[in-house]
């Protein structure tokens, strides 16, 4: 029943004075001066992001949600997992069609080719030329164009580079440093470097990579490359049997075995960042990407102390796998656009800047030169991952097949073998039978 | 006193009951209706599952491929078994582990059961406390475990080096692997078999004991030629539940070694899971799962077929 | 003769110790783990003293996803477990009373199957069902474990009531049944509630079905810490106390249960 009007008057002119102040307050996000992108043109929806626990999805993009979805009104899930459970889940997730998810993460060098085929990838190219679903912020140009070149595959854009990686070798300046030992340049002196530094009475070690089955493959590929090897000959056809291969393998195992820690089997890229953060090796060569945690006094130990060099060269020279994590739209989303909005946010100039101040490198040419990551990463590291880019070979992590997962668990079979005193062209053989088979069958 | 069980109440009264014809209906058709809707449920959720993945199996199907299944017959089984390299060593790692956690458990747990048989002071207890690792979930106790079992900083090799033994690699070395995760499955098992033993123990009639302790019988020749022959049909009824649960094992090797290191600990289970939702090559999957049950199966008769023959 | 019997007597003692002592160790050292630091637990030889703290409790407890996934248990335990026992309930009946063996063996075949057998046909069709990571699907997929032990246990049960007291209601002209509804059943009741705990036990603790089947809605405790133990392997702390957590439920039911845990295996187990 209607009572007196004066609240109601009341309460519109309040409403009415409220609602001009908020939007004279506006900032430019949702005003724009150049009145043409329109960020809340997807308001309301949802979506949900399958992503791999890295310190990007979780320290940058994770605490930014909220930003995001006051910007755009769009609500994000964004599901973080540990990369093999990450993967797994993806797969099953993907196969069953659901349209669950509505963007992903993927390595093109382990995904591309499967999720190409499999027809999950949502091509880009038509969203990044579009004006209408692309702020003129996004500038895609920016992006340094071999990271464009790996989240190609087989000539389509599948998405946008989020980190490119090299390997590095990592290393104790201090130890180094009281044991009068000099940073190796050659696979000979590592192996050496490794021997005099190894304590083992002590529990201090020389050196460690990964040697899980599947995961360490990517750190063997540097040994096999530069002793002139590579995973595929030109049909596509593996190459693990070659004496540069053997030698390589051969190499890798007999450090992990000697110079290793206990235990090394079942080190995963995780263990070897918790092994030399908590000042137990010598030496550790993996992913350029670590430097992040490496320099963060909260988490490492040896903050500061860790010096950066190439790995180290070869008869061949040196070469590390160049690879990147992608983040994708999915081709079963209900929700492209919005997914896409999400995207080009996460990937944007400001958003890659704030990458790169937290040290995690950065496929933006302007993030990469800002000073911000200039000054915020240790000098070493940008002048060796600058040094090392060129001969980087792309997507080389592994062999560059359908089957990825299946492959890399024979290749690894053959590391791990090594590892525990297998000869390693016993080892070798017995998985170019293996990856021979199963490109025969999947390709 | 005439129970269930006893089966004489079926026969017995005659059934005139009241009310409507539908009651009625319902009560003579009963003996159907009453399991009616769980057969229904294992029908669907079991049955009709299992035979269509035996159909599956005589298909080739990657699942992330954008064609459907493709029919190739046995092709899948020809595969299996004369070129997979890694079926043979998965069947023979399941098949050691399997005898090898079937004898420790039961074993133990008959040793554990004569201990708990007798009447003491904290017996409720002490059963009770046996039970718990049969009842913690398994995937928690497995990680605990492996931090237990790390091979520098764990408590596992304290322990060995306190007794003058040298530390074991435990999961991080294919040689000691099996044993490692053999130990962990001894661990969360024994409290089953020792159960069961207990039943059995508890059952057994006074007479033959007391004969033999009037004849002279020592404490073990008393075990050896009255416990253990009375026990057979117990101890095989023990050892077909461990059986069958230590082929399917899953949760604690997928959890400590995911089959590794390298291919070392990978059972029957832990392939197949690999196959399906790893590789995502579920026609080959569906094949190495019919062959899995059968070995299960087979295995299970077996143990059936000595209980029978042990009356 | 004194001296042999001392002798037995502290025999027995020790490997009574010595058996629980095996079982119990890794529990504890769960426990007390969970109070520990990072620092203390990474010290060798490992610290039987130390300072306590809660903070790996809070961490855990305190992740608003830690309890989600709890409660996702719960609702799947006891979801999968009630309609077990509606379905399971008459089954069990109907093969005490008319004494179908051959019925209960079908059953406690179901127990032969490896859960892997089962999980491609159900992924596809749940996939296309769109059911995955839904509550109802994952708890059909955990009825395949519960149903037969729920009929398993139940069977002795109800195999307990005595025959005249359902004779003597025949006799009054009651149905077979209202028999059933209205003496085996409040009889059996105690069994029931039992078998019930025992049936969420075993929900609670399964891996394989929700690792497959569960997504992000409905993952449950399991699948979670083996997640959150892979990306922090080294935070023993935390995985303890998630541990502790995880597990300090089933233990909590299973002492209410611990006769019927006995009668539940060995019923059968005995028989048939």
């Amino acid at each position: 029943m209607l009572r007196s009007p004066r609240p109601i008057i009341a309460t519109t002119l309040v409403a009415l004075v409220g609602a001009s102040l908020l939007w004279m307050s506006a900032g430019p996000s949702t005003v724009t001066a150049q009145g043409a992108f329109d960020w809340k043109r997807f308001s309301g929806k949802q979506i949900r992001f399958l992503v791999n626990s890295h310190d990007w999805t979780n320290e940058i993009i994770r605490p930014a949600l909220p930003e995001f979805e006051q910007l755009t009104g769009i609500k994000v899930a964004w599901e973080i997992f540990p990369e093999d459970q990450f993967r797994q889940k993806l797969a099953v997730e993907m196969v069953s069609g659901s349209g669950s998810v509505d963007g992903f993460m993927s390595l093109t060098s382990w995904d591309g080719l499967r999720f190409l085929k499999a027809g999950w990838y949502e091509p880009i190219e038509k969203y990044v030329t579009n004006p209408a679903l692309t702020s003129p912020q996004f500038a895609f140009e920016d992006f340094f164009p071999n990271t464009r070149q790996i989240a190609t595959v087989n000539g389509q854009l599948i998405g946008v580079p989020l980190y490119p990686e090299v390997q590095l070798l990592y290393f104790r300046k201090d130890v180094f440093k009281a044991k009068n030992v000099a940073v190796p340049q050659t696979m000979e002196e590592w192996e050496e470097a490794a021997k005099k530094l190894t304590d083992k009475a002590n529990n201090f070690y020389g050196f460690v990579s990964r040697g899980k089955r599947s995961a360490a493959v990517y750190t063997l590929a540097p040994f096999i490359f530069n002793f002139g090897g590579q995973w595929l000959d030109k049909d596509g056809q593996p190459q693990l049997t070659t004496p540069a291969a053997v030698k390589g393998l051969e190499m890798y195992g007999r450090m992990l075995r000697e110079y290793g820690p206990p235990g090394v089997v079942n080190v995963h890229t995780y263990e070897v960042v918790d092994l030399m953060s908590q000042g137990r090796v010598a030496m550790a060569s993996d992913s350029s990407n670590w430097v992040s945690s490496f320099e963060n006094p909260t988490k490492s130990k040896v903050a500061g102390q860790l010096g950066y060099a190439r790995i180290p060269r070869g008869p061949a020279g040196s070469h590390t796998p160049l690879i990147s994590w992608a983040i994708s739209v999915s081709a079963q989303s209900r929700n492209k656009e919005a997914a896409w909005y999400f995207i080009q946010w996460a990937t944007s100039r400001d958003m890659v800047l704030r990458q790169a101040k937290a040290k995690i490198p950065v496929a933006r040419e302007s993030a990469w030169k800002s000073p911000e990551f200039q000054s915020s990463l240790p000098k070493e590291w940008l002048a060796m991952f600058q040094a090392t880019l060129p001969d980087g070979y792309p997507n080389q992590a592994n062999p560059v097949v359908v089957a990825v997962p299946e492959t890399r668990d024979a290749i690894g079979a053959a590391i791990v073998a090594v590892i525990e005193g297998q000869s390693a062209r016993d080892a070798a053989e017995k998985a170019q039978k293996a990856v021979a088979d199963i490109i025969k069958k999947t390709q | 006193m005439a129970t269930l069980a006893s089966g004489q109440l079926a026969a017995s009264v005659p059934a005139r009951p009241r009310g409507a014809a539908v009651e009625r209906w319902i009560d003579r058709n009963l003996r159907w209706l009453l399991p009616g809707p769980a057969v229904a449920t294992m029908f669907l959720l079991m049955v009709f599952p299992l035979v269509y993945t035996a159909y599956l199996s005589l298909h080739e199907w990657y699942a992330s491929s954008v064609l459907g299944p493709r029919f190739i017959g046995l092709q899948n089984y020809v595969q299996l078994f004369a070129r997979d390299e890694r079926f043979w060593p998965a069947l023979v790692t399941t098949l050691v582990f399997t005898v090898g956690s079937v004898v420790l458990t039961v074993t133990l747990g008959l040793g554990i059961a004569h201990l708990l048989v007798r009447s003491f002071p904290g017996r409720g207890l002490a059963r009770t406390l046996m039970l718990l690792p049969m009842i913690a979930t398994p995937v928690a106790m497995a990680l605990v475990w492996m931090t237990m079992m790390s091979p520098t900083i764990g408590v596992l090799n304290w322990l060995l080096s306190l007794v003058g033994l040298p530390p074991s690699a435990w999961v991080s070395s294919p040689k000691s692997v099996i044993a490692a995760l053999l130990l962990v499955e001894t661990w969360m098992w024994t409290p089953m078999t020792t159960l069961i033993c207990l039943a059995g123990l508890a059952a057994l009639p006074g007479e033959p004991f007391e004969s033999a302790r009037v004849d002279g019988a020592s404490s073990w020749q008393v075990f050896w030629h009255v416990t253990l022959p009375l026990l057979r049909a117990t101890l095989v009824v023990a050892a077909l539940f461990r059986t069958i649960d230590a082929l399917k094992v899953f949760d604690i090797v997928y959890v400590m070694t995911e089959g590794g290191p390298g291919f070392a600990s990978e059972t029957l289970n832990l392939y197949v899971f690999q196959t399906s939702f790893k590789y995502l090559n579920l026609g080959y999957a569906s094949a190495l799962i019919v062959v899995f049950f059968t070995v299960i199966a087979a295995a299970s008769l077996l143990l059936i077929r000595v209980r029978r023959t042990a009356w | 003769m004194v001296a042999t019997r001392l002798a037995r007597r502290t025999g027995f003692w020790l490997l009574l110790g010595a058996s629980l002592a095996f079982l119990l160790f890794p529990l504890v050292w769960m426990a007390l783990g969970s109070f520990k630091t990072q620092v203390d637990f990474m010290a060798y030889p490992p610290k039987w003293r130390f300072s306590p703290t809660l903070a790996n409790y809070a961490k855990v407890l305190g992740g608003s996803d830690f309890l989600r996934f709890a409660l996702n248990s719960l609702i799947i335990a006891v979801g999968s477990t009630l309609l077990s026992l509606l379905v399971g309930t008459p089954a069990a009946y109907g093969i005490a009373r008319f004494r179908q063996t051959r019925l209960g063996m079908l059953l406690l075949s179901a127990r032969m199957a490896p859960g892997i057998a089962f999980l491609i046909p159900w992924f596809i069709l749940f996939s296309k069902l769109r059911m995955i990571d839904t509550y109802p699907a994952v708890m059909l997929t955990h009825m395949v474990v519960v149903l037969p032990l729920v009929v398993w246990v139940l069977v002795g049960f109800f195999e307990e009531v005595p025959a005249e007291l359902e004779e003597a209601g025949l006799i009054d002209g009651c149905t077979r049944l209202g028999v059933l509804r209205r003496i085996a059943l409040p009889l059996a009741r105690p069994g029931i509630v039992a078998t019930a705990i025992l049936g969420i036990i075993s929900s609670w603790n399964n891996f394989i079905f929700s690792l497959v089947i569960a997504g992000n809605t409905t993952r449950t405790l399991p699948v979670a810490i083996f997640n959150f133990v892979s990306y922090d392997s080294l935070n023993w702390g935390g995985l303890t106390a998630a541990s502790t957590v995880i597990t300090l439920p089933v233990l909590v039911m299973a002492f209410f249960v611990q006769k019927h845990i006995v009668r539940g295996l060995t019923f059968g187990a005995l028989k048939g």
